[in-house]
């Protein structure tokens, strides 16, 4: 019995210590890859310019997720990834970034913006979940797992799958798909609507709120903006944020629909309630505006908030660098052909209908 | 005896924060951090020498907070009303007569300097010694560590 306390005593112990040991590592891993993304932007950039190329085509975020996914590759084959994983902490660093970036954004383009991007977010997560719930229903699939592909690709990508399965009560493993799709799918759309954008000749806010309205992860969005230009990264971070908004009024309509309709008679699911908008709600947004509420009454001088524009920047090489860690594609492998399918289907509807609305709102009415 | 025990529930576990506010907390924080200056371009000190009859000039971070000693012929001596809060793009000039040294004026650059998100302090020594200005900054840890992400 004494052996058996000691025993029991004793691994909770040790995996703790292994867990802060992973953390410890993997915090000092992340700085040195970000310092090693700096260094190398720096050195393509210097290599632009001495073949005449003012402008670097290959932005940090590339550089970063190269860097991330190279990493990844070298962790997974040494064994070491499950060690450092406690310190890859991808929303995290991003939204420690998005509070930040509240200092580039003046009161008045949050105010002109924002509702331009709280107009197409509303339209771009009513339509893109209808069409999701309806091409899950014509595929076959659980309503659980509709449920959360749905939210997952009409609001904002991980984080609205994880709000849609606590209210829907779904599977842990229906999330993990769509969290593994939801990655996947984003970070070549991260890298490719940019130049896609430039062909199309998109102006900088138009560019912006495509990116916003149709990627579905915010890093992502954040990533397409920032390759894009500075202003398209305004624009794309302001409309995912309207997008994030919505995530407690999804959660809320889903736990009322599935309380009231699909599973009115299961035990445990959540119950709805007004409180559960706020529970939802993206509280860093508080931080972006209170941000942007200082640098626009003229709190910080214009050198401190250049400093400002440094710091988030710091921030978001380690979220990029953070995405290319976290890229897997072993959680694919069991789901067959009909999830992947209603995704993709949905991801082509969201970015035609996000490049209209975009152009619409941004374009013709001038938000 | 371990077994009769309750499970342990402790207070701290139930004052975590989501990460939503974790990353507010994070984020306001720098940007305290940064908005008192207590990271930013790191110490700065900017020298003007000037040898009696002779002009100077030299560039310098434009941000608040700058400290200016002076010295004429290597005595310490005090300048009223110094510019300390230098902006971007902007000349401040001094001038050194009768064994005095005044802030003359601050006007905005209009000629094309290789970076005019520098300020530009102008000496103009009309005394009969040698005229040093030193501007400082401090306690500032130097950020970006390597310059990066800035050119």
């Amino acid at each position: 019995m004494a052996i058996n306390q000691t025993a029991s005593g004793a691994l909770p112990k040790e995996s703790n210590s292994i867990k802060w040991g992973g953390l410890l590592t993997g915090a000092v891993m992340l700085i040195l890859l970000t310092v090693l993304v700096a260094e190398l932007d720096d050195w393509i950039g210097f290599t632009f310019k001495e073949h005449d190329v003012t402008q670097n085509p290959l932005e940090y975020p590339l550089t970063a997720v190269v860097v991330g996914l190279i990493a990844n590759g070298l962790l997974r084959l040494t064994h070491f990834y499950h060690f450092v994983k406690p310190a890859i902490r991808t929303e995290l660093f991003l939204k420690v970034g998005l509070v930040i970036l509240g200092a580039r954004i003046t009161l008045d383009d949050l105010v002109t913006t924002g509702t331009g991007g709280l107009i197409q977010a509303l339209i771009m997560v009513c339509s893109v979940f209808m069409f999701s719930w309806w091409l899950g229903g014509k595929l076959k699939l659980n309503p659980t797992l509709r449920a959360v592909m749905a939210s997952a690709v009409s609001v904002c990508g991980v984080s609205a799958a994880i709000a849609a399965a606590g209210s829907v009560l779904a599977r842990k493993e229906e999330v993990t798909y769509v969290t593994a799709l939801v990655i996947i799918v984003a970070l070549p759309m991260m890298v490719l609507m940019p130049p896609l954008a430039h062909a199309m000749g998109l102006p900088d806010d138009v560019a912006g709120a495509w990116f916003g309205g149709n990627i579905d992860t915010t890093a992502a969005v954040v990533g397409a903006g920032t390759i894009f230009s500075d202003d398209a990264q305004a624009v794309a971070a302001i409309v995912k944020l309207g997008q994030n908004v919505m995530i407690g009024f999804v959660a809320f309509a889903l736990a009322l629909y599935f309380a009231t309709v699909v599973e009115k008679d299961k035990e445990g699911a959540q119950k709805p309630s007004i409180g559960m908008i706020w529970q939802r709600f993206p509280k860093f947004v508080i931080g972006f505006v209170l941000v942007s509420i200082l640098v626009s009454t003229d709190v910080f001088s214009p050198e401190i908030v250049k400093e400002l524009n440094n710091a988030y920047k710091w921030i978001f090489a380690l979220a990029f660098v953070a995405i290319g860690l976290d890229f897997h594609v072993s959680s694919l492998r069991d789901m067959g052909w009909r999830p992947v399918g209603v995704f993709m289907g949905a991801t082509v509807f969201n970015t035609a209908l996000a490049l209209l609305a975009a152009w619409l709102i941004f374009g013709v009415l001038g938000f | 005896m371990t077994d009769s025990k309750p499970p342990v529930t402790s207070k701290s576990a139930s004052l975590k924060l989501s990460e939503d506010w974790l990353a507010t907390i994070i984020g306001l924080v720098i940007v305290l951090i940064v908005g008192v200056g207590a990271l930013g371009p790191g110490p700065q000190t900017a020298k003007l020498t000037a040898a009696a009859g002779e002009s100077t000039s030299v560039e310098v971070l434009a941000r608040d907070g700058w400290e200016l000693t002076t010295t004429i012929g290597g005595e310490k001596v005090k300048v009223q009303s110094p510019f300390t809060d230098l902006k971007s793009g902007t000349i401040y000039t001094y001038e050194c007569r009768d064994g005095e040294i005044t802030p003359l004026t601050e006007q905005l650059d209009t000629a094309t300097r290789e970076d005019s998100s520098k300020a530009l302090i102008s000496l103009q020594n009309n005394c009969e010694a040698k005229v040093v200005l030193t501007y400082q900054t401090k306690f500032a840890i130097r950020w970006p560590i390597f310059g990066l992400f800035t050119k």
